[in-house]
């Protein structure tokens, strides 16, 4: 009778089981599968208490062994921990995150690090060409497969842009993940800079970028100096490109009908520098320009030290100069520094009024 | 007139005795509760105390994300195995302690049907559990909580120079997804349940069995292969892949006689971030009163023919 009443109600919740059994593989609930490769590389003990309820305990055990491995410098260990993690939760972005650092970042700098000691050139060439490349394509492929895993998270596409920025040194593939990455809800705002700014290093694809910089730079929430600097690079290959394709009278005409683009000002001012070497005709496009309140602040410096060329209008230009470099240095260049170093020795600054030190024009 | 007189008594009880009577059910509970409570069970808070405390204090030089990890990984995993062992040894010892201290006899004496007494227990021991759920919950949700507060802390500190208050919440909300959330509810919800059904388990076979030892033994085992049994049959037969007429007997009957424990173990997905709905929440639930339900009645219909 006992039996009957078990076999009864076995038949009666299978089919309400297998229901919600399927209703938690659909969320996610379910991504582990005690499969051979899975017992393999669990030990006995890991894989009962896999399968008893305590998998996310056994990730965590693993986690801290393959933290144990980083510490020993047992790269082969790292990795077959960090893949025992990441099968056994997959949807926890971390796991991912940190085995594609452990792959691209840390073996791949301790394998840096020893080539760089190394007086074998085989050993050197082996490190070089075949074990430092592949741990960057393991933390790639780790990044990947986890970018997979979570869709929602910004984390992985974030990882695979990072690896490709710094790694790779590969602008438009860095680009497209930062971009995937900063579509994510939960995205910081810092990823659709980084977006920016490798884009900003695509050659052939500066319009794209200038109109991605000068959104972010117009928005004006927060314009790092990377921001700043790329604004400049890009507004000068566009006027360089203006300069170039068109003459001087069409470029006059052009800022007649579109007189809120400051830019072929620019291109008018580059165009009397360059063609004819004409500095009054740039100072009045300058100043032009300048009437623009959306121009932005670097080209106070360009209009300041343009006027600096004149002899006679060094102090007024200096004076300009030091007022800017105090409210808002992070619109000098390097080359700019150099300029005003230059400028403050020819109206013999004394040195302890001098806005830049030596070692100042070196840093930036 | 003493016949009469018996007999109209008689009538009067039959007429008042109530076939199921809540209230007696309750007062069995609540005994039992006592009863395991006078066992001083709850000195195991204190080993859940360390072990949380350590887990929070050894991991603290690891990411926010793994140190709030293993903190929930370590109190959902020693939750899960409190709660079973309760379940299953408290249920365990509960009719031989009463044989013993001949409590079973008062009680059976008196107008107390054996369905009543079986359901009394096995709510007592379900007190117990929630209880001691309870309050490790607290515990846990406590240090959880001051825990993140703490990292938050420490993470605005290691910034370079001023954070901005974009930086800061943004932080504030990676931290906190990761840390004490409605979910976790949802978490210590379905460790209860399954450790409901594997007191169920155990009090159907503490009407048979001829020990606590074998109680204990057997219950452990059936709770083992209800946790193994559907990746048992992935495991062998992938995608079903079941030819014989013998492998397909084996895997039925396997299926049928025990119960999938495994269908509770939701924690693993809640604690990487995953969120359950309540409609699944209310299928386990029910899922578990069906599961009591039998398992009580079966182990009526054994403890109702026994001979005491």
């Amino acid at each position: 009778m006992i039996l009957a009443i078990l076999v009864v109600f076995g038949f009666l919740r299978i089919p309400f089981e297998s229901q919600t059994e399927q209703k938690l593989k659909d969320l996610g609930f379910r991504d582990w599968v005690p499969n051979m490769s899975a017992r393999e590389q669990l030990t006995q003990a890991s894989f009962i208490g896999a399968i008893g309820g305590f998998r996310s305990l056994v990730a965590s055990i693993y986690d801290l062994r393959a933290h144990e491995a980083f510490r020993d410098k047992d790269w082969g260990s790292v990795e077959r921990f960090r893949k025992v993690t990441t099968s056994l939760q997959p949807r926890f972005a971390k796991h991912w995150d940190l085995a594609a650092w452990d792959m691209a970042w840390n073996a791949y700098a301790y394998y840096r690090s020893k080539s760089e000691f190394s007086k074998d050139d085989l050993e050197l060439w082996r490190i070089e060409k075949m074990i430092m490349p592949s741990y960057l394509e393991k933390g790639l492929s780790f990044a990947k497969e986890g970018a997979k895993w979570t869709p929602e998270s910004y984390r992985l596409p974030m990882v695979i842009g990072d690896i490709y920025s710094q790694k790779y040194n590969n602008p438009k593939l860095a680009s497209e993940w930062y971009f995937k990455s900063s579509q994510a809800k939960d995205a910081p705002t810092y990823i659709y800079r980084a977006y920016a700014t490798q884009l900003a290093k695509c050659v052939g694809m500066e319009e794209e970028a200038y109109e991605v910089v000068s959104n972010l730079y117009n928005d004006g929430k927060l314009r790092t100096l990377t921001l700043h600097r790329d604004m400049e690079r890009l507004e000068g290959y566009l006027v360089n490109e203006l300069v170039q394709a068109k003459s001087i009278d069409e470029l006059k005409t052009m800022v007649r009908k579109e007189k809120s683009k400051y830019i072929i000002h620019e291109a008018i001012a580059t165009y009397y520098l360059e063609e004819e070497n004409n500095i009054s005709l740039a100072i009045d496009a300058y100043r032009e320009l300048l009437k623009n309140p959306k121009a932005p602040d670097f080209y106070r410096r360009k209009f300041a030290l343009l006027i600096a060329k004149d002899p006679a209008n060094q102090e007024r230009a200096y004076k300009l100069l030091k007022k800017m470099y105090l409210s808002s240095p992070q619109i000098f260049r390097r080359v700019d520094l150099i300029d005003l170093k230059k400028l403050e020795s020819e109206l013999n600054i004394p040195t302890k009024e001098k806005l830049i030190k030596s070692e100042d024009s070196n840093k930036q | 007139m003493t016949v009469e007189n018996n007999k109209s008594i008689d009538n009067e009880l039959n007429s008042k005795f109530k076939l199921f009577s809540l209230s007696r059910v309750m007062a069995i509970a609540m005994n039992t509760f006592t009863q395991l409570v006078r066992m001083k069970v709850f000195y195991f808070l204190l080993i859940f105390s360390v072990l949380i405390i350590g887990a929070n204090v050894l991991f603290l030089n690891f990411t926010f994300e793994q140190e709030l990890k293993i903190l929930q990984d370590v109190s959902f995993g020693a939750m899960t195995l409190f709660a079973s062992i309760f379940s299953i040894v408290g249920t365990a010892l509960l009719i031989p302690k009463d044989i013993e201290d001949r409590t079973l006899y008062s009680i059976l004496t008196k107008p107390v049907p054996r369905f009543e007494y079986l359901v009394g227990k096995l709510l007592g021991i379900l007190f117990l559990v929630a209880v001691s759920l309870l309050l490790m919950s607290i515990l846990f949700f406590a240090v959880l909580f001051v825990r993140q507060h703490g990292i938050l802390a420490e993470e605005i500190n290691q910034m370079r120079g001023q954070p901005s208050q974009e930086q800061i919440s943004s932080l504030r909300e990676d931290i906190f997804a990761q840390g004490l959330r409605l979910e976790l509810i949802n978490g210590v919800v379905a460790v209860f349940l399954k450790a409901a059904v594997a007191a169920a388990i155990a009090l159907v076979v503490s009407t048979f069995a001829s020990s606590t030892l074998f109680t204990i033994i057997v219950s452990l085992v059936i709770y083992f292969i209800g946790h193994a049994q559907s990746m048992a049959l992935n495991y062998y037969f992938p995608e079903g892949d079941m030819h014989g007429a013998l492998q397909r007997f084996i895997a039925g009957i396997v299926a049928i006689i025990f119960p999938n424990l495994q269908i509770f173990n939701v924690v693993d997905g809640i604690v990487s971030g995953q969120s359950v709905p309540m409609s699944l929440m209310f299928r386990l639930t029910g899922l578990t009163g069906f599961y009591l339900f039998i398992y009580s009645f079966v182990s009526w219909v054994i403890f109702a023919k026994k001979e005491l």
